[in-house]
């Protein structure tokens, strides 16, 4: 009953090699759950936990899915697939946990950037101006001025988010037990927390995205708006 | 066991006998008239595509026109792109694919004849879905790549960008099902001594695409599934104030977009490698570099998809990265070119029209790579992202490649399929209408792009001095359309009274030129044994010690008459059944859950039956393979 | 015998069945979808405490989800026999095998169900936020691959009394079901290890608020 296989392939191997290869997947998953219960670091823990799903997903594949024994055309279409698979997923992940997207380079001093000619440019003169304090450049760069308007910046013109003008006589009073500063930190870390009525929770938080330095120069600005 | 053969394969009803009319086109499983489906279903879609281009064109003819709405507009660009892309290129390649393929490898049909009715009518079905949207209140309105957060539903209103996902899930099973079965029929169905690097380079491209469609559409069915969950059940993948990051929609987007450029590009670069040497009388220059370049383009493809993201903000290293990479795939490409204009030097070539089409792609291709590269640099791109210019490369490489590679094959093939020529005279006059009518078209675009004009606007003032090229590129697709209209007369004309084509009217070089015009439903009476690259060129010339090819005495005429019993597979009803099963599950979503639960049931159903059912029917044959 | 019966299949270039290379591309091709879901998980994985807590910490449930995975994993072995059971024609015991493997399928469906349904009763749905939505939909279409899988083994259990020699006479039939069930069992050690071991390891559940 060997004639569907090809001459090239080894013969399927007796069923005490299955039983063998369930009994390992019972013992590697065991020893997986006992390791995730002890203290080890998680620097330890992760390869060896990632090693041992590895064991377990070869064996399966080569005794049970038999790719040990047959044809390599096999082998190929699906290791084909699972390579781009592996690198498209860990090309994600370093993407999003490397590259924080949305965190563009910040020159040191900013220079006006060249824009493509647009029927109205969002910032007249095209750039951001070295000129204003440091967290107008933040509230710029970072382009906060699309959804607030601050009167008295130029290119703070967005609709989408409340109006900001003025923001720091009010910020106190707005949450009872939060001073002005902690209102403004707390609602740049964590926009939803605090949302101003008849807007939506639309802000991305980009706490995680800026630097320590460009975040506290931006409260200190914001917290100037009177 | 015929009769219980009898008894499950009819789970559902008799066997469809017909052999003519409507309901044997409709059961039908040959791949000769798969692909003949596939091409004229391909072609009204072209026709409605490029209605919608004409009424864009027409808006941007002068400032602040109003031939469209802007609403209207916005659903013309999306719609043009996704018919154009998904329901004209893909389905014009899968053609060729599937009336070629089996005759070009000596084989009798495809490996899963069956699977292959089953991907044209989900195909069908899926179209005919996504273009019902213009009829239910609005067609999908977000553009061809559907960027999040535009399409979550607090902005995208209504049902269009439903139409739009579900419609791309029913064509995604169509292409992966077709995909499936070109690469086992390719792998596993060559005539005896067909080794693959004796292959046909169109063969090798249809298998690099294939493969290329079954890993690259499973990210796209995954993109589009999670955009359907936020929309239908409130998921939170692309919802910004959840606090997620809706550049994931970009990253698997162009992760499936990018290898699907290749599957848009291959299968007319494979065409081209046909055309090239018959009308050359040479062999192709550097076949083994043909085929691994391809191969290498289809790998490489995957590690460029970030360079349609260059101005989100991925940063330098990410950014360089993808520069990188994107610049080297410009090398196989390059090398592609070379031994295309190889193979033409020193031969005797002959300008027929499928010829002048095979050069044209050559040309535009090249004019289309290089602003491909301009794009690479990523300092450069950042100036050119969303221009016109952007819509001028993709152009030139899509229409004045692809769509010029496939009117190759049409040309080249026509007699094959049809039994009949097509007019040289009225199709060197297309070609060259054709060519002309998009160079005025689309070259300009590259002016309009680098003075800034922005893509997807519907209109634009006087004052901007875009007026003058757009009014000159409208010009251009009227001429599109002339030569088109010319195509379409010299069909009606020829196949009432085109020269007759024979076996073989271009001297060919494939085995597809070993057997009558149009093939007998077995195609081989015999299957042929292959000895050499160019397979039936070898069985008609030996080469004298310079190389130069010395007509043979033909042997004995290979018996024409059918021989005493090829076993064909059957017609079958299931898998328009399972097609339509799917599309009503997909409908059902956009309408009422009842409908799906229907569609769900008939799929079930046509699923076990097929499942039952002989691929060749018991009377004929006592095989019972199932499935 | 089955070399006559089935003369048209076994004509192939390289002498590999069409319908095996069929299901090892469309395992390849798989392999991609189930990636890009694992991928979208991974990215947002750290995410759920931006929106009403119940963040992996504070659902997932190791030790439950171990037994389901020693279930699936039985499963597995009783597949294998399965498939050499059909090797050997042996009707009975291949009967036996195929029971038990749709039998453990619907136990490690039954814990998923369970375990659905214990996360909606803590407030955690698939709009819940952003750890729902990923994990919801990755488990979720590896539950409905299950589903699948238990119904075709059903399928051809049913087939073996009606049908023997679709069971017996040609053992790619149930080789192929087997890859297909295999391949379930691994995507599901990728997720167990990814989403559950390695995933709420040196997490405490803090609720937002």
């Amino acid at each position: 009953m060997e004639s569907h296989r090809h001459p090239s392939e080894r013969p399927l191997p007796p069923i005490s090699v299955y039983l063998y290869v369930g009994a390992i997947l019972i013992i590697v998953t065991a020893v997986e759950v006992a390791a995730f219960y002890l203290d080890v670091p998680s620097y330890v823990l992760i390869p060896i936990l990632i090693v041992l799903s590895l064991m377990k997903f070869v064996l399966v594949v080569m005794f049970f899915m038999h790719l040990r024994y047959d044809h390599k055309i096999f082998s190929s279409v699906f290791i084909l697939g699972l390579v781009l698979a592996l690198g498209i997923t860990l090309g994600l992940i370093t993407l999003f946990d490397n590259f924080d997207v949305g965190n563009p380079p910040v020159a040191a001093a900013p220079t006006p950037i060249p824009t493509i000619t647009l029927a109205t440019p969002a910032i007249p003169g095209g750039g951001v101006d070295p000129n204003l304090p440091a967290g107008a450049q933040a509230f710029l760069n970072r382009g906060c001025n699309g959804c607030h308007v601050i009167e008295g910046l130029p290119g703070a013109v967005g609709v989408v988010g409340p109006d900001l003008t003025g923001l720091a006589g009010r910020a106190g009073d707005r949450v009872p037990g939060l001073s002005a500063e902690e209102y403004v930190r707390q609602s740049v870390e964590a926009p939803q927390d605090f949302l101003v009525e008849g807007y939506d929770n639309l802000m991305l938080p980009l706490r995680d995205t800026i630097g320590d330095e460009e975040f506290e120069s931006l409260v200190e600005y914001l917290l100037t708006l009177r | 066991m015929a009769t219980a053969n009898q008894m499950l394969g009819g789970v559902l009803a008799k066997r469809p006998v017909s052999a003519t009319g409507v309901m044997s086109w409709i059961t039908t499983i040959d791949h000769k008239r798969i692909g003949i489906l596939y091409g004229v279903t391909a072609f009204i879609f072209f026709i409605l595509g490029g209605v919608e281009a004409l009424l864009m064109r027409l808006q941007l003819s002068s400032p602040e026109a109003g031939v469209v709405s802007a609403e209207v507009y916005s659903q013309m660009f999306t719609m043009h792109g996704t018919t154009m892309i998904f329901l004209v290129v893909m389905p014009m390649g899968a053609a060729f694919f599937n009336f070629m393929i089996p005759l070009m490898i000596g084989a009798r049909d495809v490996a899963f004849p069956r699977l292959n009715a089953f991907s044209y009518w989900t195909f069908l079905f899926g179209a005919i879905l996504l273009n019902v949207s213009f009829l239910t209140g609005g067609a999908p309105n977000v553009g061809w790549f559907g960027y999040s957060p535009l399409t979550n539903d607090t902005f995208a209103i209504g049902r269009g960008v439903d139409y739009w996902i579900l419609g791309l899930q029913v064509l995604g099973i169509s292409s992966l099902a077709a995909a499936f079965n070109f690469i086992v029929t390719i792998i596993n169905m060559r005539a005896p001594g067909m080794s693959m690097m004796k292959l046909p380079v169109f063969v090798w491209m249809t298998l690099i695409v294939s493969f290329l469609l079954v890993l690259a559409f499973p990210v796209l069915t995954v993109a589009i599934t999670l955009l359907l969950f936020d929309r239908l059940f409130g998921t939170a993948f692309f919802d910004t104030g959840a606090g997620a990051n809706p550049l994931i929609w970009q990253h698997f987007f162009w992760a499936f977009g990018h290898p699907e450029v290749y599957i848009l590009i291959l299968p007319a670069m494979g065409i081209v490698s046909e055309v090239l040497p018959v009308f050359s009388k040479k062999p192709l220059f550097g076949y083994t570099v043909v085929v691994f370049s391809g191969v290498l383009i289809g790998l490489m493809g995957w590690g460029v998809w970030s360079h349609h993201m260059f101005t989100v903000g991925l940063g330098p290293v990410a950014n360089s990265a993808f520069a990188l990479i994107t610049m080297f795939i410009a090398v196989p490409t390059g090398i592609k070119i070379f031994n295309w204009i190889g193979t033409m030097w020193g031969g005797s070539v002959k300008f027929t029209t499928a010829m002048l089409f095979a050069i044209g792609f050559i040309a535009m291709f090249i004019i289309g790579g290089l602003s491909g590269v301009m794009h690479a640099v990523a300092p450069s791109d950042t100036q050119q992202s969303d221009t016109y210019f952007v819509v001028a490369h993709l152009h030139y490489v899509l229409f004045g490649g692809s769509i010029l590679g496939l009117f190759a094959g049409i040309y080249y093939w026509w007699p094959k399929i049809t039994g009949r020529l097509l007019n040289e005279l009225m199709g060197k006059a297309q070609f060259w209408l054709f060519f002309i009518g998009f160079n005025v078209t689309f070259f300009p675009m590259h002016f309009l792009g680098m003075d800034g004009m922005p893509r997807r606007v519907y209109t634009y003032s006087a004052d901007q001095g875009w007026e003058f090229w757009n009014a000159f590129s409208t010009v251009g697709v009227f001429l599109i359309g002339i030569s088109l209209i010319l195509f379409i007369h010299n069909v009606i004309h020829t196949n009432r009274k085109g020269e007759r084509a024979g076996n073989d009217p271009w001297n060919g070089r494939t085995l597809e030129w070993s057997i009558p015009s149009p093939p007998p439903e077995y195609n081989f009476a015999v299957i042929p044994t292959v000895k050499d690259r160019d397979a039936y060129w070898a069985e008609k010339y030996s080469e004298d010690p310079d190389g130069r090819p010395i007509p043979k005495v033909q042997g004995a005429a290979q018996a024409e008459e059918k021989p005493v019993k090829i076993h064909m597979p059957t017609p079958s009803y299931y898998p328009v059944l399972l097609a339509a099963g799917l599309t009503l599950i997909a409908g059902g979503l956009l309408s009422h859950i009842s409908v799906s639960v229907i569609g769900g049931i008939v799929s079930l159903a046509a699923i076990y039956s097929w499942a039952f059912e002989p691929a060749t029917a018991p009377e004929s044959t006592p095989s019972d393979g199932a499935y | 015998m089955a070399a006559a019966t089935h003369e048209p299949e076994h004509h192939t270039s390289t002498g590999l069945n069409h319908r095996k290379l069929l299901m090892w591309t469309f395992l390849g091709s798989e392999c991609l979808f189930f990636g890009s879901l694992i991928a979208t998980h991974m990215i947002n994985r750290n995410k759920a405490e931006l929106l009403h807590g119940l963040s992996p910490a504070c659902v997932l449930d190791i030790p439950i989800t171990s037994a389901s995975t020693f279930v699936l994993l039985m499963s597995s072995v009783a597949m294998v026999l399965a498939v050499a059971a059909s090797e050997r024609s042996d009707l009975k015991q291949l009967r036996i095998w195929l029971f038990s493997t749709a039998f453990l399928g619907t136990i490690f469906l039954g814990f998923q169900v369970y375990e659905f349904s214990a996360f909606v009763n803590e407030g955690l749905t698939i709009g819940t936020n952003l750890f729902g939505s990923t994990f919801f939909t990755l488990t979720g279409f590896h539950g409905v691959h299950v589903t699948v899988g238990v119904i075709w083994i059903l399928s051809m259990l049913a087939t073996s009394f009606f049908r023997k020699d679709l069971v017996t006479g040609d053992p790619l039939n149930i080789d192929i079901t087997g890859l297909y069930w295999h391949f379930v069992d691994i995507v599901w050690i990728v997720i167990f290890t990814v989403v559950y071991l390695v995933g709420v390891f040196g997490l405490n559940c803090v609720e937002a608020a």
